[in-house]
Formats: C-alpha cells, sequence, structure tokens
C-alpha cells in the first residue's frame, strides 16, 4: 500500500497546483466548497484500496467475531443463541480466570521489565562513548530477528532438567536449586516469563538508545551546570525526552504481554496443570481443539477491546501535556 | 494529519461494513452444508462401474513407517484399480483436526478424510452431516462380520449424533494398529535380574528391582502434556473391565466410574510417583525427549503407542513390548484402535471408489505392508511377523492376541471433547502432590457428566 501511494504522490502534488491556482488569484478565500468537496473525495479515492482491504480483512472478521460470540456453537452444526452467556465465562470459569490472572503477570515480565532494562541500558551506554557499544547493541537487539518459535526452542532447552541452567547451577554447588523449571508449578510462569524479557529488552533498548541520540545535548550541559547527578540528570532530561518512545515501547510491550501465545504453546501447553495458560492458549483449544467457537470468539472480542483501550490510554497520556 | 472530522467520516463509511459482519448468516451453522449423509441405496463394489476417478485422501502420515506404508497401500491399490488415481494430502495430526470441518464444508472437499474417533472430532462431524454413513458400503462389503465388535464400535455414531460406539458405521479401521503398550529394554531388564512381567505383580517387583539397582524404572516426560496418557490408560486397563471401559467411555449403560479401573489407576500412578518409579524429570521433560531418553537406554520400561519409538535402523532388537498384564490375571486388555480411522466426506463425488480404498486399505494386503514396513498389523491375525525383528515379532503377537480375543478398549479420552485437557491438567496436579487422586476421578466424572447433559441424553 506504501507503495502505491508513493507513485501517486507526485500527481497529487501536480493535481493540487492546478487546482491552486484560481482561488489564489481570488484571495481571502481558502477554496470553494465545491473545491473542498472535491479535494476529500480525491483523498478518499486515494484512501479507498486500503480501506477496502483493511476492510474485508479486518473489520468484516471482527463484525463476525463478534457475532459468533453470542452463540454457542461448535463449528458445524446448528448454533444456539447464548447472549451474553460466553462473556461470563471470564467470571465464572476458573480456567479462564486464572489465564486473566497470568496476563497481569505477564504485563510485568513483558512490559515493565524490559522498559525498566533498556532505559538502564540505553542511559549507561548513551554517557559514554563506550568501546564495543554497537556490538552490545547488537547483542541485545538479536532476539527481535528471530522468530518467536526459535526463541520458544531455545529457552524449552535453557530450562530442560539437562539443559545449561541446571549445568550452571551444579557448576556453583547449588544442586538443591535444580529442576526441570517448565514443569514446576512455581517455577514455570516466571521461567517464561523471563524469557519473554529477554526477547523484548532488546527493541526497549534500541528504540530508547535513538530516542536519546535526538535529545540536544545543551540540555545535557545546562543540567550539569547546574549540578546535576547522573541520576537527577536522568529523571530531569532523558526521561522527559523520551516520552514519545516510551508510548511506542509501552504499546508494543503491552500489547505483547496480552497476546502471549507461541512461547506458552510450544514448550508448557498452559501446564504444568493450568499454571502457565493465557487467555490466547484457551482461545486456541476452544477454537480449535475442543470445538466452542462462540467462547473462543468472546475470549478474542475481550482482548481486541482491551488491548484497543490499552493503546488509547498509552497514545493519551504520551500526548497529555504538550 | 487527518483531521478529527474526517476521521469520523472514515469511520462512518467504515461501520457498515463491521455492522454487515454481526448480519453475515443470521445463525452460525444453519447454512444446510453436507444435510444428506446417507449414500443412496444403490452402491457398488465393481470396479468397472467407478468409471475414471481421482481420489482426494488427507491423512496425517506425515513421515517415517506412517508415511511408507500409506504410499505402500496406495501404489497397490491403484496397481488393483487401474482407473483409480489417489492423491495424498499429508498434514501433522492437529492440523488435519483443527482442519476438518473447514475442508469438508469447502466446495473441494477431499474424498477420504481421517476424523479422530470420538467426540473431539468425528462425532462433531456426524452431527453436522459432515462424512457419509457407510451402512451400505459396510453390508456389501460384509465390514462388521470382518472386524472385531470391539473395533467396529469405534467408528459407530448414532444417526442422530447424540450416541457413539453404537449405530451406523462413519468411517472404517486400516490395517494398521495404534495400541498403547509397554516397552521394555532388554539389556537393563537382564541387569535387574527380571524377567519380561507376565503378572501386575512381576510388573511391579520389576519396578522395585531398577529402582534398587539405580536404573530409571519408567522413563516418562510429561512436560508439554502428552505423556500421561499412555500410563494412565494402561494401568485404567489393567484394573478396571473390558466393558466397563469401553461403556463408560462410550456413556453406555450409566456406568458408574468406579468401574472403570480410573480410581485404582490414579492411585497406583501416584504411588509409582512416591516410590520414585518416575523418570525424576518427567515433568520438564516433553514425551519427544522422554522417548528419545528411553532409546538412548536411561530406563527400564517405557509406556507409549506403538511405533512412537525414534529407533535407528538395527535399533529394535535392544527392545521388547507387552500389554500391561492385568491386576487380577486375566487376558490383557489394551487400548487399541486402528492407526487411522477413514470415513468419507458427504459431498465426495465418488463415494463408491472411495468405499474401495477403505476396503482396501483395512484388507489383508495392507495388513502384509505393515508388518513389511516394520508397523503393528490389525485386524487380521494370521499375519507373520518378517524373522530378526524381535520388537516387531512382540508387537505383531500383540496385535493377534488383542485381534483375536477382541479385548480393545477405546481411548477414555474420546468421551468428551475437552477430557483430554482434563486428564492432562488434573494429573499434572495430582502428580506434583497439589490434589488428592479423587480430585483426578471427580473432574473425569463431571466432565463427561456436563458432556452427556449437553448431548441432551
Amino acid at each position: 500500500m506504501t507503495i502505491l501511494n508513493e507513485s501517486h504522490a507526485p500527481r497529487v502534488g501536480t493535481a493540487d497546483a492546478r487546482d491552486r491556482r484560481p482561488p489564489l488569484r481570488r484571495t481571502g478565500r481558502t477554496g470553494t466548497p465545491s473545491y473542498r468537496r472535491r479535494r476529500r473525495l480525491l483523498g478518499l479515492a486515494y484512501l479507498a484500496p486500503a480501506l477496502l482491504v483493511y476492510g474485508l480483512v479486518v473489520l468484516l472478521p471482527a463484525g463476525q467475531g463478534a457475532h459468533l460470540s453470542l452463540y454457542h456453537w461448535d463449528g458445524i452444526t446448528a448454533a444456539t443463541w447464548a447472549g451474553i452467556d460466553n462473556y461470563t465465562g471470564f467470571l465464572t470459569d476458573p480456567t479462564l480466570r486464572r489465564a486473566v490472572g497470568h496476563t497481569l503477570y505477564f504485563i510485568v515480565f513483558f512490559s515493565l521489565l524490559p522498559i525498566v532494562l533498556g532505559l538502564t541500558s540505553a542511559a549507561l551506554a548513551a554517557r559514554k562513548d563506550v568501546r564495543g557499544a554497537g556490538i552490545h547493541r547488537w547483542f541485545i537487539f538479536l532476539p527481535q530477528v528471530l522468530t518467536p518459535a526459535v526463541i520458544a526452542v531455545v529457552w524449552k532447552q535453557i530450562y530442560a532438567p539437562d539443559g545449561p541452567l541446571n549445568a550452571v547451577l551444579t557448576a556453583l554447588g547449588m544442586d538443591g536449586l535444580t529442576r526441570g523449571w517448565l514443569g514446576d508449578f512455581t517455577w514455570a510462569l516466571p521461567a517464561l516469563g523471563l524469557a519473554g524479557t529477554w526477547a523484548a529488552f532488546g527493541l526497549c533498548m534500541v528504540l530508547f538508545a535513538a530516542g536519546m541520540q535526538n535529545i540536544p545535548g545543551e540540555l545535557y550541559d545546562a543540567a550539569r551546570m547546574d549540578g546535576a547527578g547522573p541520576v537527577r540528570e536522568f529523571f530531569s532530561v532523558t526521561l522527559p525526552g523520551l516520552r514519545g518512545q516510551l508510548a511506542v515501547v509501552l504499546t508494543l510491550t503491552l500489547l505483547g504481554a496480552i497476546r502471549v501465545f507461541d512461547i506458552v504453546w510450544l514448550t508448557t501447553r498452559g501446564g504444568p496443570g493450568t499454571s502457565t495458560i493465557t487467555p490466547t492458549v484457551v482461545l486456541y483449544q476452544r477454537a480449535f481443539a475442543n470445538p466452542d467457537v462462540g467462547a473462543a470468539c468472546a475470549i478474542g472480542v475481550v482482548l481486541a477491546l482491551v488491548a484497543l483501550i490499552v493503546s488509547l490510554v498509552v497514545v493519551k497520556l504520551s500526548e497529555g501535556d504538550d | 494529519m487527518v483531521s478529527r472530522s474526517r476521521t469520523g467520516r472514515i469511520a462512518s463509511l467504515l461501520a457498515p461494513l463491521a455492522t454487515a459482519g454481526l448480519l453475515v448468516g443470521c445463525v452460525p451453522g444453519t447454512d444446510g452444508t453436507g444435510a444428506a449423509n446417507t449414500a443412496s441405496g444403490a452402491v457398488t463394489t465393481d470396479p468397472a462401474e467407478m468409471g475414471q476417478v481421482t481420489l482426494h485422501v488427507l491423512d496425517y502420515f506425515t513421515g517415517g513407517v506412517d508415511d511408507a506404508w500409506m504410499k505402500a497401500v496406495v501404489e497397490a491399490f491403484e496397481k488393483q484399480y487401474p482407473d483409480i488415481t489417489v492423491e495424498r494430502t499429508s498434514l501433522p495430526w492437529s492440523d488435519v483436526m483443527a482442519a476438518l470441518p473447514l475442508k469438508l464444508k469447502s466446495a473441494d472437499a477431499p474424498d477420504i478424510v481421517p476424523p479422530n474417533p470420538g467426540w473431539q472430532s468425528m462425532g462433531t462431524l456426524v452431527r453436522g452431516g459432515l462424512v457419509l454413513n457407510l451402512d451400505n458400503y459396510a453390508k456389501a462389503y460384509g465390514w462388521n462380520e470382518a472386524f472385531p465388535p470391539s473395533i467396529v464400535n469405534q467408528h459407530q455414531f448414532s444417526t442422530d449424533g447424540r450416541h457413539m460406539g453404537t449405530g451406523s458405521l462413519f468411517g472404517t479401521p486400516v490395517a494398521r494398529a495404534s495400541l498403547i503398550e509397554v516397552y521394555y529394554n532388554r539389556a537393563l531388564l537382564q541387569k535387574t535380574g527380571a524377567k519380561v512381567p507376565r503378572s501386575y505383580g512381576d510388573f511391579q517387583t520389576a519396578l522395585g528391582k531398577a529402582k534398587a539397582a539405580g536404573i530409571t524404572p519408567i522413563a516418562l516426560g510429561n512436560a508439554d502434556q502428552l505423556g500421561i496418557t499412555a500410563p494412565l490408560f494402561s494401568l485404567m486397563n489393567a484394573f478396571g473391565t473390558q466393558s466397563a471401559i469401553s461403556d463408560f467411555t462410550y456413556s453406555h449403560h450409566d456406568v458408574n466410574i468406579g468401574r472403570s479401573g480410573l480410581p485404582q489407576a490414579v492411585s497406583a500412578f501416584r504411588q509409582w510417583s512416591d516410590k520414585g518409579y518416575l523418570d525424576k524429570d518427567y515433568a520438564g521433560t516433553d514425551a519427544a525427549n522422554a522417548a528419545q531418553n528411553f532409546v538412548n537406554g536411561e530406563g527400564l520400561f517405557h509406556f507409549n503407542y506403538s511405533g512412537s519409538l525414534p529407533l535407528r535402523p538395527g535399533q529394535s532388537k535392544e527392545f521388547g513390548s507387552f500389554v500391561l498384564p492385568r491386576e487380577d490375571g486375566g487376558a490383557p486388555v489394551a487400548t487399541a484402535s486402528s492407526a487411522s480411522n477413514l470415513s468419507i466426506a458427504s459431498k465426495s463425488k465418488h463415494p463408491d471408489a472411495a468405499a474401495a480404498f477403505l476396503n482396501f486399505a483395512a484388507g489383508e494386503e495392507a495388513a502384509e505392508l505393515a508388518v513389511r514396513k516394520g508397523a503393528m498389523p490389525l485386524l487380521h491375525p494370521d499375519v507373520q511377523a518378517p524373522a530378526g525383528d524381535p520388537l516387531l515379532a512382540d508387537d505383531v503377537a500383540i496385535a493377534q492376541d488383542i485381534s483375536a480375543r477382541g479385548t480393545a478398549v477405546p481411548y477414555l479420552d474420546w468421551a468428551t471433547p475437552t477430557l483430554f485437557d482434563t486428564i492432562n491438567t488434573t494429573m499434572q496436579s495430582m502428580l506434583a502432590g497439589r490434589s488428592a487422586p479423587d480430585a483426578v476421578v471427580g473432574a473425569v466424572d463431571e466432565n463427561v457428566a456436563a458432556f452427556r447433559k449437553s448431548l441432551g441424553r
């Protein structure tokens, strides 16, 4: 779509130039109503292909999903009306309630932790011209270029009973701590969370590092003149200067936490018991394994709404004082 | 920057689309696909009347022995029916099960599909009229007489789709078994001084001897929730009677769960865990790795489906197999089915040719091909194992025994669409000591009762 729009861009320019000539002669008027309408229609015409595709592949299925969520349906036989039954599952179904709780837990690991680590790491790297900073950044960014399936396989290996983590613990003489991490009711959830932190950390750091380079050096000089130490400098200059990046990173990582699926499905399938289950895993099970399409759609609708609200709130907050 | 009024305008243009989605097909599932699912009265078994036909077959035989056998069967079938061409599509098991409803509804549905027996897959397809009632073909080919009743039941549903294990045939078995058995490591068994267990007591003794000798008694892995059902169902078969397990799974005759052997099986499993008979890392190891560990010699026994060991050529000499002996000393009962159920799509334009393929895949030649490719046969007790493969010889002997005595029971998790998850999550909690064995039994009972109610029974 972008390519299409760009290739049309010059023609927009010429069309505009041609249209603009007459109003220039009639000073004091910004354009006739018919001109404005035509301009608006022209804009819509250019947008039309994108809007059409968006409507067909996003909005139409979204509407269908919302519709299906009001029925009990096995995907094949005639559905029966459910009203809001599928939605009350969020209150009454213990599995789903646990899954929602795990999402809140994952927000810490997939969003808050990577942001804190990313900020710290970027601030440390930006303060002085550290040797090898490029390589350092490259290493930390590496998880971003791996597909989630690969990340899952790597961490499954790391947490395996005979995997590297237990080997390190044994080497340090802490045999008592070794365990099959992903099979442990207490540790499976934080173990998967840390894998998520590792995966999201790099993106946060690179975005923050890029943002810091755009903060004018004079601000730091001024802060130092006023006697600010590194910590004060960070909170008074760096952090406010990164508000835009913070909004982007918060949106991306929060949505990531709400949607966690691949790493759980490819390692524990929500187990042991239901100790790592997430709403998306429940959605998948209900949609494909034990056909209960309406319940799956209700989960999808709720996740979409929550994601929408989260992004709106983050955007509003980041624009707040401007 | 797009102004607010314009965003509003665009939204107002797009909103109808989303609303349209809400209204498409007022009640889902009432588009009338596959309403007629009974083969018309006249069926033919004569290839001359079938004409030039291309059959599209969907299967989950993606590799190894599975694929080799299926290829050989297709080749032999095409030789016998030169006018019929078979085109296969193979996908992983879970992909097939997830895609079946959509594939069967589409305009170019495959002719032959492999829905899993039970309520997860086949039951729903029968209720939706998406697979063909095969009664007329069963009569024409004599299937109900040729197959043992315990196998035939696995492919039956009532025509209203409310009862399983009885009524009309909606699929057929193939001449290859998928059976839960116990594998043993011959060298380690000798080292412990035990013999191949002939009784349940022998088996427990062997476990104790292995533990004492510092050998992992049972190689197990359940991190991915795929390792529990094989040992659990074996234990059920050791404690419950064949009829009670079948009836409970099919929801026939209101069998009390206490008679299914499940309560004793769960308790026995807990005892194995308490006594340290299970691989100490089973909770953090996934099922495939556990099988690999067993093949690598790390464990005396291993519960698994027939043909599931990742053996290298020549390695099968090191292992043997048996069905867990019954606690009361009776003839062994095995959780066993055909390696795949084959059904015909209601939309198939060539049901006669498809039925001919089903008949061939269940025939003696297909069973011969199974043993030749190193797989466990089914339905044909006369098929002999080739010499020089003691593990396959054990497997063939088991298959003969189960086919001859008719002592197959269905997989318990067929009983409801969600039972597999229920069994796995509750068993994990119980084995971790977070709940009592009763909790597993109660959850299973509740799950089955809730599903029966949803069927309106």
